[in-house]
């Protein structure tokens, strides 16, 4: 009877755990991706400084260089030039700014990376790349380096930048994300998530989805990990129940003692010697330090670097 | 030889010794006698035995008791000459009657039981009711009904212990005064030369009997022993010893010393640590008595594992090892697992 109910246990365990990883990989998700439909007219450069007011046509070269960028990488490409003339902003600001201003122009979940140049001289100046759909997966984990490829162009913040210099400072950061593009391969382990809009970025069977729910190698991950713990937690268990149905004894033969008939011929407790030892007490100390933030728009992943 | 003693003066039918009465019971005409009242009638009855029937000779030992033999287990099961015994209470495959016991085996004390089998069997319900793993069977009315009221065969040992113990012991004490700690140790020497009476320690002389499980039914009370008669096995079995003194002295030397061993300890204040140098309990002298202690008795054949079960006859305490259905326990945990990954794995979905 025992061994039926075992093999139920068992055999429920199994299916319930196969219904689970059938569910993982096969469940219905919604896609919340927008996928790039082709049109480069979003993506090239805002100059909100003013920087090529002067050199309109180096202006244009650069702004279809960055869209030649954007076809190829099937995604928007837009590079924002800080102006002097709006409020002063924060690094979290920025960081904000990126992001929304990103979604204003391409929508959100759309694929497509903000570079936000801060050539307004403030004092360090923060760059920040600012990644959307898939472009987070691509570029999530290299952010802080294709920000430093870019700005390493650029002198340090409250010296003058040359037009040179920032032209320099955008091609070598397209050249930059070309090359990371080229070279990515698409891997179901690898995943961001955005813990503003709760959405997940990753790729699946070569396919690049946008959900609100666990991709299927973080849900398998967590279920084994479920399953570990709670395998451990039976054995544990199992072990703490059968030490229950062990033999314990409780026989004390010290009651047999027949304490008036017992007689020390001696009993002595006799002082020998007594000494003390003493040693310095010794003082410790430690300290400690914090650590950073980040903070990104609606479906953003990005980061950022201070020149 | 006349077996008037063991019959009811009144119908003349079998009495038995009833626990909870301490008294010879009959069961046809409800007749309650003291072993004293039967040993005095028999006395006044014409053609009854002699006065001090009640405390038997060997001779009338030898030809009062039947001795059956299990032909599986190897178990000897001695009864009074009107029972028979049907059953090996050990493994409780059939027996077949073997003979008499000589007078060699006759006990000269025996404590009577005075824990009744209602009482046995309500004891072993209720420590059986906390265990949830056991086999089904064995919590059965057929299985609960096999417990068996058996006096099994006792050493009973009083002796002296010579002890000779010497230590060297430590009082530390600590504190700080600035920036230093100090540590200030006591030397003492430890003496404790003298001798332990230890009196009345059990050993069974059953080899059948896991030994631990009757030390851990004791105590007795050493208080209610009578001397021996078969009139208290009228309803009981009875083991014959098949451990002699020398066989079981062992033990006592091993009990003995660790009775000793706790004597000089208790008698040691407290130290912060023990050197012992010498320790030494050598039993001097021991007295000997084979009785007869009452125990509510039972087996349970599982996965070819004879698990024993025994209540203290007079005192009703219970000690023995629960059948463990791992088939049932392995569902269980595999249960409690399998409900631990699947809410850790809500609350991992939640969280991610």
């Amino acid at each position: 009877m025992s061994k039926k109910i075992s093999l139920l246990v068992i055999l429920a365990g199994l299916v319930t755990a196969a219904a689970i990883v059938l569910s993982i990989f096969f469940g219905g998700q919604k896609n919340l991706r927008e996928e790039f439909d082709g049109d480069t007219s979003l993506s090239g450069i805002i100059d909100d400084y003013g920087f090529y007011d002067d050199d309109s046509e180096k202006f244009a070269e650069l702004e279809a260089y960055v869209r030649d960028t954007a076809e190829m990488l099937e995604m928007n490409v837009i590079i924002y030039l800080s102006g002097d003339s709006g409020y002063y902003r924060t690094d979290d600001d920025i960081d904000d700014y990126a992001a929304k201003r990103y979604d204003d122009i391409c929508g959100k979940d759309t694929d497509g990376v903000f570079l936000y140049l801060d050539i307004c001289g403030k004092s360090p100046a923060y760059d920040l790349l600012s990644c959307s759909g898939k472009a987070g997966v691509i570029y999530g984990r290299d952010i802080v380096s294709i920000v430093e490829t870019a700005n390493s162009e650029l002198p340090p913040s409250g010296h003058t930048i040359s037009e040179n210099q920032l032209t320099s400072a955008i091609i070598n950061f397209c050249v930059t994300i070309s090359s990371r593009y080229e070279n990515y391969k698409p891997n179901s382990f690898r995943w961001e998530h955005d813990k503003y809009t709760g959405k997940y970025f990753y790729y699946k069977n070569g396919e690049f989805y946008v959900t609100k729910k666990a991709p299927p190698v973080l849900r398998l991950i967590i279920f084994a990990i479920a399953s570990v713990i709670g395998a451990v937690i039976a054995i544990i268990c199992y072990y703490a129940i059968r030490s229950r149905y062990k033999f314990k004894t409780s026989a004390n033969p010290g009651i047999y003692v027949a304490h008036g008939e017992t007689h020390f011929t001696d009993s002595s407790d006799t002082f020998i010697r007594s000494y003390v030892t003493k040693r310095k007490i010794e003082s410790s100390s430690s300290s400690g330090g914090g650590g950073g933030g980040r903070s990104g728009g609606g479906g953003h992943i990005s980061g950022g670097s201070h020149r | 030889m006349n077996a008037a003693e063991y019959k009811c003066p009144n119908c003349n039918a079998d009495l038995k010794f009833d626990p909870e009465l301490q008294k010879l019971s009959c069961e046809y005409c409800l007749s309650v006698f003291t072993v004293e009242e039967i040993k005095k009638i028999c006395a006044e009855a014409e053609n009854s035995i002699p006065k001090d029937s009640m405390v038997q000779s060997q001779q009338e030992f030898e030809d009062h008791n039947q001795l059956y033999h299990c032909s599986s287990c190897g178990a000897d099961i001695m009864c009074d000459d009107r029972q028979t015994a049907l059953f090996c209470y050990y493994c409780h495959n059939p027996v077949i009657l073997s003979g008499k016991l000589s007078g060699a085996y006759k006990p000269s004390k025996i404590i009577g039981f005075k824990f009744t089998k209602d009482l046995a069997v309500e004891k072993f319900k209720n420590w059986i009711n906390g265990k949830k793993f056991v086999p089904d069977d064995f919590k059965s009315e057929q299985q609960i009904e096999k417990i068996t009221g058996l006096y099994v065969p006792f050493w009973i040992a009083d002796c002296k212990i010579n002890v000779n113990f010497s230590a060297i012991g430590k009082k530390i004490r600590h504190w700080s005064s600035g920036s230093y700690a100090y540590t200030e140790t006591k030397e003492f020497r430890i003496s404790r030369q003298g001798t332990v009476a230890a009196n009345g320690i059990p050993a069974d002389g059953e080899s059948k009997i896991d030994d631990l499980l009757m030390e851990s039914i004791e105590p007795f009370d050493y208080g209610e022993l009578k001397d021996f008669s078969m009139s208290y096995l009228s309803g009981f079995y009875a083991d014959k010893y098949d451990v002699d003194k020398a066989g079981v002295f062992p033990r006592i030397r091993t009990r003995a010393s660790e009775a000793s061993k706790k004597v000089v300890r208790d008698s040691i204040g407290s130290y912060s640590s023990l050197a012992v140098s010498v320790e030494q309990y050598n039993i001097m002298n021991t007295d000997w008595e084979y009785m007869m202690l009452p125990v509510w008795f039972m087996t349970y054949r599982y996965n070819d594992t004879v698990y024993e079960f025994a209540i203290n006859g007079q005192t009703g305490k219970l000690a023995g090892t629960p059948p463990l259905d791992k088939g049932k326990l392995k569902s269980f945990c595999a249960a409690i697992g399998i409900a631990a990954a699947a809410g850790l794995y809500l609350i991992g979905g939640v969280i991610f």
